[in-house]
């Protein structure tokens, strides 16, 4: 899985690519942390590139998104292909998640 | 040295002395100073010695031939000659023996180094065969003391050194530094200074795949200094050493690999007993259910009770995240479940999913993991169905007289929430209908070109085999995934309850 990470303004912005999952759950992890270190925490994860999400994917989301909210900010997602959608779905998390159709739909929300 | 030749080169010199007397010589001899070491035939005094030649070799003077009875230039000429021949013998009698005494030391030292390799080759302990290594190196270099320093990648150092105790780890990481800096690729101290109680030292790098420092040192030579064939020994002994201490590593990671399994598969045996063993036999139910992890544990669980009141209440749940911590994790909350699903009065679906989840959010938040998780409840006498979804798929309701549909999940998972609540939803199911209960690991299987086995795929699979009874129908969707996967890595534990109402 590749990474991308860059800031607009105060929005940390990861960009994922691949399969995230298990096996690389743990390096994306360690980026969200970097971002949520400081507050206010604002962090969109774009997952246009994203082909699967499995359960470690999705818990380490929920992870980010709980640090961020403690940081007086939040995680929002952007950018979920069909397949990713339906795990979102499926497990109900999509009513947990702020999910946005694209990148700049995210980062228009946090100037609200 | 002359005495030698003269046994070992008798004929030669009775060849020599039987010339001289058939050329009217009155005797010829061999003489060292005053001592007489061979004459033909009798000496007669050393003033009667009419012609003599000196037997030099190496600036060192062995003796003399002496001749009596001729006077001639010619005679003196060929006695001279004869004298530079028995220096030549000398000499070359000289080389063999500094030659045989090489072989012999050469010969010795590897009877030393077949000692060691004998030796150290039956200790499997690392500390056991490196004191036994060292014993023998220091035997074999003559010193009085060897040392071994090993920081392997893990970060532990092995630091050993036998049979006397001369070195501090600082005096060894001085010489380190120092054979760092040396261009030799051997650090050769004659005179060490600062380091009280070495007198000399000689170190050399080991080669060990685990290490990022490795070296073998021989600490006072009992005799003399360090040579260059004690450099030679000494390299001979640290290629023997990197090759015993990766051999005892892989033998102790083998061993605690194989200690691991041990571990993982009396783990997986427990797990199996989490499981309830007996499937209810309920008039009017076909009922099945089967799990099979990942690896040797998961974190997939299902569960099921025969309430007193009639109800069978169900339970398929999953715990995200792969192997030991979601099996931990699934052993707490299929424990906790349980104890609420066979609580009376009976609670609901949604009851079981708010207060397990109010019981278990903490856990879940602490280590970053959260739970899906069906919980149904089946009324034997009308084939109500109540049931609560919290993130949980697949769960596909087959009716006799229609399609197969997915039941959709509700809430989120257990663990996401600090307070959930549950949505309970009621379907009557009646005979021929079927409800299969799955995890995600039925569909999100990939085949050898990374094809999705899917939620489609399963549903028709499932529809299919509709008219199988429980535990068929449950072996055969295993089957036929584990055939799409042929081959491929089992990426997520895959399980499957079957409920079939069959009215009588």
């Amino acid at each position: 899985m590749q990474i991308t990470a860059r800031q607009i303004n105060d929005i940390q912005i990861l960009e994922l690519a691949g399969r995230f999952d298990t096996a690389t759950a743990s390096s994306v992890l360690q980026h969200i942390d970097s971002a949520t270190a400081q507050a206010p925490a604002k962090v969109v994860v774009n997952l246009e590139k994203v082909s699967f999400v499995d359960s470690t994917g999705l818990s380490t989301l929920v992870q980010g998104t709980k640090q961020s909210r403690m940081q007086d900010g939040d995680l929002y997602i952007c950018g979920l292909q069909q397949p990713v959608r339906i795990i979102f779905e499926l497990t109900r998390l999509d009513k947990f998640f702020e999910i946005f159709p694209a990148e700049e739909d995210a980062i228009a929300a946090f100037a609200l | 040295m002359l005495d030698i030749i003269l046994v070992n080169r008798r004929p030669i010199f009775n060849k020599l002395a039987e010339a001289w007397l058939d050329a009217g010589a009155t005797f010829f001899a061999v003489v060292n100073g005053g001592q007489v070491l061979a004459s033909w035939p009798d000496y007669l005094g050393s003033d009667t010695a009419d012609l003599t030649a000196p037997i030099v070799v190496n600036d060192v003077y062995l003796g003399e031939l002496h001749v009596g009875g001729l006077h001639s230039e010619e005679a003196r000429q060929m006695l001279a000659v004869e004298g530079q021949v028995i220096e030549a013998m000398v000499q070359q009698e000289q080389e063999l023996n500094s030659v045989a005494a090489v072989l012999v030391d050469t010969q010795d030292q590897f009877w030393a180094l077949y000692q060691l390799t004998q030796t150290t080759r039956s200790y499997l302990d690392m500390e056991e065969m490196l004191e036994a290594l060292l014993a023998k190196s220091a035997d074999l270099m003559s010193t009085k003391s060897a040392f071994i320093w090993l920081e392997l990648v893990t970060g532990q150092l092995l630091f050993y050194q036998h049979p006397a105790v001369l070195l501090g780890k600082g005096d060894v990481t001085d010489f380190l530094l120092r054979l760092v800096r040396s261009k030799a690729g051997f650090l050769c101290l004659r005179e060490v200074g600062n380091h009280p109680g070495i007198e000399n030292i000689l170190m050399v790098p080991v080669d060990v795949r685990f290490a990022k420092t490795a070296v073998i040192g021989m600490v006072n030579k009992v005799e003399g200094a360090f040579t260059t064939p004690d450099i030679k020994l000494a390299r001979i002994i640290a290629e023997y050493a990197g090759a015993q201490v990766e051999n005892v590593i892989s033998y102790q990671d083998s061993l605690d690999k194989a200690r691991l399994r041990q571990q993982m598969e009396l783990a997986e045996r427990v797990q199996s007993q989490l499981f309830s063993q007996e499937k209810p036999q309920v008039p009017g139910v076909d009922f099945w259910a089967a799990s099979k992890a990942a690896s040797h544990v998961g974190g997939d669980f299902y569960d099921y009770y025969l309430h007193p009141n009639g109800c069978l209440t169900f339970v398929v749940g999953d715990v995200s995240g792969k192997g030991i911590a979601s099996a931990l994790l699934m052993a707490m909350t299929l424990s906790v479940t349980r104890i609420r699903m066979q609580r009376t009065p009976a609670l609901s679906p949604a009851q079981i999913v708010e207060q397990v989840n109010s019981e278990l959010y903490k856990d879940f938040s602490r280590v970053n993991m959260f739970a899906t998780v069906f919980v149904g409840q089946f009324d034997l006498a009308n084939g109500r169905l109540v049931y609560a979804n919290a993130g949980h798929s697949p769960i596909i309701l087959c009716p006799a007289d229609y399609k197969a549909m997915f039941i959709e999940a509700d809430s989120e998972p257990m663990g996401i929430l600090p307070k959930t609540t549950a949505t309970e939803r009621t379907i009557f199911l009646k005979s021929g209908d079927l409800l299969v209960v799955g995890s995600d690991g039925l569909y999100e299987v990939h085949n050898e070109d990374e094809e999705m086995f899917g939620l489609d795929r399963l549903a028709t699979a499932v529809s299919s085999l509709r008219t199988e009874t429980a535990r068929t129908l449950t072996n055969k969707v295993l089957e036929l995934i584990h055939h799409f996967n042929a081959g491929q890595y089992q990426e997520d534990d895959r399980t499957i309850l079957v409920l079939k109402p069959t009215g009588s």
